[in-house]
């Protein structure tokens, strides 16, 4: 556009609701007010005095991603992947979900990867989900909501990165019925934030707004990112990523002292590098990087953006096989561990920001094996 | 660089110098010549009844269909018009043979179309001196789409020797997808940004992005295809991708002039139809270096860094140094991995 008015309008500023910037702040303000004692770690930025997993209890937690087995994301031979696919076949063929979940831990061979998910995130399957998604669509065809011009901004954003931008029409349908929703509200793991409510002139209560009861943090977009390679259908699609929200992404986007909750998932990333990476913290502390402020996104975003998309499946597969999200403060320390001697060569920032610009090289599984189980445990308290 | 070796010019490439082509490349990389030797090694196969040259049930090549049908204009028109004929509602493509970049191609789906391009006089359509070659191929109007949207693939093969044939694939690819979603409405015969891949074209169209550049790498789609055709098809069609590749160089080898300075870097593009079967649409000789965005920089950067890796010999400078380009012994080089190497005597393996 050559007209200067005209290009203005095209940079539209884009509504953002909340960012991971704005979750990190808040975390780093709060305190336990009514904590006597002195905490046994004081020198991470969480201030909130949680307990955290020992590395000890996350290898008890986290065993079947020991070395000694192999794992989907690590071996490749053909004998390992189809004895694999054969199981997992027949555990969709019998149902057996909580079999699936466990079957989960050492990581799905891609082509089973969609079935295994829907069968885990959405055990009623076939005709009433099938209709019960019609009929969000029908909602979102009949009424616009304020919160749709967010959406568009935020599947458009989204649809700038290269891993992505084919799906944009997949994508569409499942945003904009998700916070139609109402379901999601009563469903979440972790109880999100009183939402507005609507109300009649009898003082009833007749539903939340936007109908999911929750908002979307900045680049929401991209928790559905790595499902949109599984299918082409949207309905195929929405149930696993309502289940998957409902379950890990809520954890992430609420203040609360749950264990599965963003506080805690912080804390733990800045405690196993402060016991096992001690010389990487302190390094860190002496040239003012925060290590969290690195981390944070990674973890906020369950690795979306950051990592390839195998990549990101890969450990996806073990978050819902564990049912645990504290795999992603794990892989962001062992990342930590695996550049220990890049980082304490840097005397800046900006080189520290170089190291972590680019992790699309990484392969998550071993990194996360190497630090559980290969690291040294003798010098904790 | 048919300059460089034309005996009379005096010159000779000196023994360290190294050159991106072969004498005579346009072999393969011309669209009108390609199909020519592609067609001639067919019967070749055929009347030797070699492996390559089976067929399947339907009496169909199994690896030798590579390209769609094609025909070389102006010489082949009476042929062409015959099959046209026979499959009236079929659509082809018309692309001048030694253009790139797109220009220059249209689709055709009444015979009409083409006699009114060709001219505006009463000659009859084989006796015109065209400017150059044309070749009109059965257009593919079944292509793969994602996200309703039609792409062709770009892959990089290096070539350092023809005789006997030593060959390099590059495992970072990307695919390159139109702007607007692919419709086969007659009305819309005509709109390059449906039709044609180019990235020199799709990159004037509205609605093109340049964040993503419509580029798509190739392990993304194969992932993609793995979780929704399941991991035997997707594994076929990269297979056959690999045996087009193939039987391409394959075609050529016995006409390609071989020398040891020189190596080439070929662009493939692969069409895959909605059967996931690859098509072979054309090599090109030099291939794009220019790059659209920080992710296609990267990869042609690397790419670069991989090919000179293989190329140079590694005590280049030195005078008693090995020679030419074909020195690397490894069967992996960055993202390279030696697919074809003739020069292993007792390998009578096929690809893939």
């Amino acid at each position: 556009a050559e007209d200067p008015e005209e290009e203005e309008k095209e940079i539209t500023t884009r509504i953002i609701i909340y960012d991971h910037n704005k979750i990190l702040d808040e975390l780093l303000k709060m305190k336990s007010e009514n904590y006597a004692a002195e905490p046994s770690l004081a020198w991470g930025s969480i201030h909130v005095v949680l307990q955290t997993k020992s590395l000890e209890e996350l290898r008890n937690k986290f065993t079947e991603l020991n070395v000694a087995l192999r794992q989907i994301g690590v071996d490749e031979d053909k004998a390992f992947v189809d004895e694999r696919l054969l199981i997992g076949e027949k555990l969709v063929q019998k149902n057996a979900i909580p079999l699936l979940v466990q079957y989960a831990k050492r990581g799905i061979p891609h082509t089973l990867r969609p079935s295994v998910y829907r069968k885990i995130m959405c055990f009623d399957s076939g005709e009433k989900c099938a209709h019960y998604f019609e009929k969000l669509q029908d909602h979102f065809t009949k009424w616009e909501m304020a919160l749709d011009e967010v959406l568009r901004g935020d599947i458009k954003e989204f649809c700038n990165d290269d891993k992505f931008f084919i799906f944009e029409d997949t994508l569409s349908p499942i945003i904009y019925s998700f916070f139609r929703d109402p379901y999601v509200f009563g469903h979440c793991r972790v109880q999100p934030n009183k939402p507005f409510s609507a109300f009649t002139e009898k003082d009833q209560r007749v539903g939340y707004m936007p109908p999911a009861g929750v908002l979307p943090c900045d680049l929401f977009s991209r928790y559905a990112g790595p499902l949109l390679y599984m299918s082409d259908k949207p309905q195929d699609l929405y149930f696993i990523f309502r289940g998957i929200d409902i379950k890990y992404v809520s954890c992430l986007h609420s203040i609360t002292s749950h264990p599965q909750g963003i506080i805690s998932l912080a804390k733990l990333f800045e405690d196993l590098l402060q016991i096992y990476e001690p010389e990487v913290w302190f390094h860190m502390q002496k040239i003012g990087v925060s290590p969290l402020k690195i981390a944070f996104p990674w973890i906020f975003y369950m690795f979306v953006g950051f990592l390839e998309v195998d990549q990101i499946l890969y450990l996806w597969d073990r978050i819902i096989g564990f049912d645990s999200l504290e795999i992603l403060p794990i892989l962001a320390a062992s990342i930590f561990a695996f550049r220990a001697k890049l980082i304490q060569n840097c005397n800046t920032h900006e080189e520290i920001d170089e190291i972590f610009y680019d992790l699309y090289q990484l392969k998550v599984i071993p990194l996360i094996q190497h630090f559980l189980f290969a690291t040294e445990t003798t010098q904790i308290n | 660089v048919r300059m460089i070796f034309n005996p009379e010019t005096g010159h000779r490439l000196g023994e360290a110098q190294l050159l991106n082509h072969f004498p005579n490349h346009y072999e393969l990389t011309r669209k009108d010549l390609m199909c020519k030797n592609i067609k001639r090694y067919r019967k070749e196969q055929e009347k030797e009844n070699t492996q390559l040259s089976e067929k399947d049930e339907a009496g169909n090549f199994k690896y030798l269909d590579i390209i769609p049908m094609t025909f070389i204009l102006p010489g082949d028109y009476p042929m062409f018009v015959e099959e046209f004929r026979r499959n009236p509602n079929a659509t082809w493509i018309m692309k001048p043979s030694g253009k790139s970049q797109g220009q220059g191609i249209f689709l055709v789906s009444k015979l009409g179309q083409l006699k009114k391009w060709a001219t505006s006089s009463k000659l009859p359509f084989q006796s015109l001196a065209l400017k150059e070659n044309y070749v009109i191929s059965r257009y593919i109007d079944n292509p793969l789409l994602v996200g309703g949207k039609k792409f062709d693939l770009r892959i990089y093969v290096l070539v350092t020797c023809y005789k006997p044939l030593k060959v390099y694939l590059y495992s970072q690819g990307f695919t390159r997808f139109c702007t607007e979603k692919y419709t086969p409405d007659c009305a819309e015969l005509d709109n390059m940004y449906v039709h044609l891949t180019n990235v020199a074209i799709q990159k004037h169209a509205d609605t093109y992005n340049d964040k993503h550049g419509g580029k798509w790498n190739i392990n993304n789609l194969r992932l993609y295809l793995e979780m929704t055709r399941g991991k035997e098809k997707t594994d076929k069609c990269f297979d056959d991708i690999n045996k087009n590749i193939y039987v391409a160089l394959k075609a050529v080898q016995s006409v390609i002039i071989n020398d040891k300075h020189c190596f080439e870097m070929y662009g493939y593009d692969i069409l895959i139809d909605s059967n996931l079967k690859p098509w072979l649409i054309e090599v090109n000789g030099s291939p794009s270096l220019t790059t659209t965005t920080e992710v296609d920089r990267k990869l042609k950067m690397q790419l670069l860094q991989d090919t000179f890796e293989i190329v140079v010999p590694h005590d280049w400078g030195s005078t008693d140094a090995n020679r030419g380009a074909n020195t690397c012994k490894e069967k992996a080089v960055g993202y390279y991995s030696l697919i074809i190497d003739e020069s292993i005597i007792d390998d009578k393996k096929k690809p893939g």
